[in-house]
């Protein structure tokens, strides 16, 4: 099976949608010790109008009190294609210094987005949980569903 | 080689070293960026936190776990535990993700190396982390199977297709639409995989069925529903899939590839069931 990585520049660029709440991540985020970890597949249209249908996950982390431990990645065959975090210093592509919060970028020929962080201003004002996802999510092109279908666990039997 | 030269490399070394700390504050803590490269090419951070008296937090703030998540390395019970020791063997601790010790002003220098040693070190995790090429997604061996089965009695089959009920607008994953109506049925199948509650799941497939029955042209279509991580699911959503579907099919994680020769036989059933 060959992988899907020509894909990348589509699928980070493309309106994504996964069908769960805010109010449900955050849920999740609150319980003790825990990292939300979701899979969807997503239909994504190559260059030649091919339709192909890729597994795609995203990842938050929101464990730590500080909010620049917090981490969101969005992944494709295991593997980061995009995603935001923060380092006290770091080396942008074009080698200049920066600090802080920066998106990374997938590099098609090492095959993962570790090491190409681009600055990001997409988390100024961010301030706590709610913010962070709204921020990084929409930054990236996520979006969710509107529809909180609630902690269902309380109706169970 | 000459003492003077191990000297010239030694002074060299320490303004090397002293040159790449790069130190930055962040709600009140210094922070520390040291020249230790982690495998992930990420620098290595170690937060210095004053607390009551001549007691100092020193600590990677938890970002070393959180930035192998985002890389894809997930801290099983037994990395944790390997982790754990790592950080006991060098004299800090390894807790809800975070390395850190506890410690005086004396001793702040030795934590903060042992912390960017011990976050470093977390690192070597990624350097065995490879692509996983999952096999193919469910759609797409549904799509696959569809096709190869069509039968000249099915016109067409569909991806995606739209159904207006009497409240709101739905989809059906694919249909089947047969040549003449009146002798073979259309079956529209969906395909539900567990998403984060099964229960929102079916409800959801339960609305596209209950505002379309009985409205046309979908009362007459059979309706083919395909539960995938099976095991995820429980009895009452799953109930309420199997209720609401002339046939379910139930799929545990791993086998999904059975959908391909489990398809035609029910197509063709449904396709010409009375």
């Amino acid at each position: 099976m060959s992988d899907k990585f020509f894909l990348v520049p589509t699928i980070v660029a493309a309106e994504k949608y996964i069908d769960i709440s805010r109010d449900e991540i955050e849920r999740v985020l609150s319980e003790e010790n825990s990292e939300f970890d979701y899979d969807w597949e997503e239909t994504v249209i190559d260059d030649l109008n091919n339709e192909h249908v890729v597994t795609l996950k995203l990842n938050i982390n929101c464990k730590a009190q500080l909010m620049i431990s917090w981490s969101i990645a969005l992944k494709l065959h295991q593997i980061r294609i995009d995603g935001i975090d923060w380092h006290s210093e770091y080396r942008d592509p074009e080698g200049a210094t920066q600090q802080g919060w920066h998106r990374h970028r997938f590099d098609q020929r090492k095959q993962r987005a570790d090491s190409q962080r681009w600055p990001t201003g997409a988390l100024e004002g961010a301030s706590n949980r709610t913010t962070f996802l709204i921020m990084t999510l929409s930054e990236m092109n996520i979006s969710l569903s509107g529809v909180d279908h609630g902690n269902y666990e309380l109706f169970s039997d | 080689m000459e003492t003077t030269n191990c000297s010239q490399i030694r002074e060299a070394l320490i303004r090397r070293l002293s040159d790449q700390i790069v130190i930055s504050t962040v709600m009140d803590q210094c922070v520390f960026s040291l020249p230790i490269r982690g495998l992930d090419e990420r620098p290595t951070d170690v937060f210095v936190e004053k607390q009551l008296g001549q007691s100092f937090r020193v600590h990677d703030a938890g970002i070393t776990t959180s930035h192998l998540f985002a890389q894809g390395i997930h801290i099983t019970e037994h990395k944790a535990s390997m982790l754990e020791e790592v950080a006991k063997r060098l004299g800090v601790s390894y807790l809800a993700g975070t390395f850190e010790v506890s410690c005086k002003e004396s001793e702040i220098q030795d934590a903060i190396l042992a912390i960017g040693q011990c976050s470093a070190m977390a690192t070597v995790e990624s350097a065995s982390h490879k692509p996983v090429i999952e096999e193919d997604p469910i759609k797409t061996r549904v799509d696959r199977s569809l096709t190869q089965w069509k039968p000249a009695y099915v016109r067409e089959i569909r991806r995606r297709v739209p159904v207006k009920g009497r409240k709101a607008r739905h989809s059906f994953d694919f249909v089947s639409f047969p040549q003449d109506a009146d002798r073979t049925n259309t079956v529209a199948i969906q395909v539900l995989a567990p998403s984060h509650s099964p229960q929102a799941q079916a409800e959801r497939y339960g609305f596209l069925v209950l505002d379309t029955e009985q409205l046309a042209p979908y009362e007459s279509w059979r309706r083919f529903a395909i539960v995938t991580k099976v095991e995820e699911w429980g009895d009452r959503p799953l109930q309420l899939v199997q209720d609401l579907s002339q046939e379910t099919v139930k799929l545990l994680s791993g086998e999904e590839k059975n959908i391909e020769t489990m398809l035609p036989q029910i197509m063709e059933n449904l396709s010409k069931a009375a």
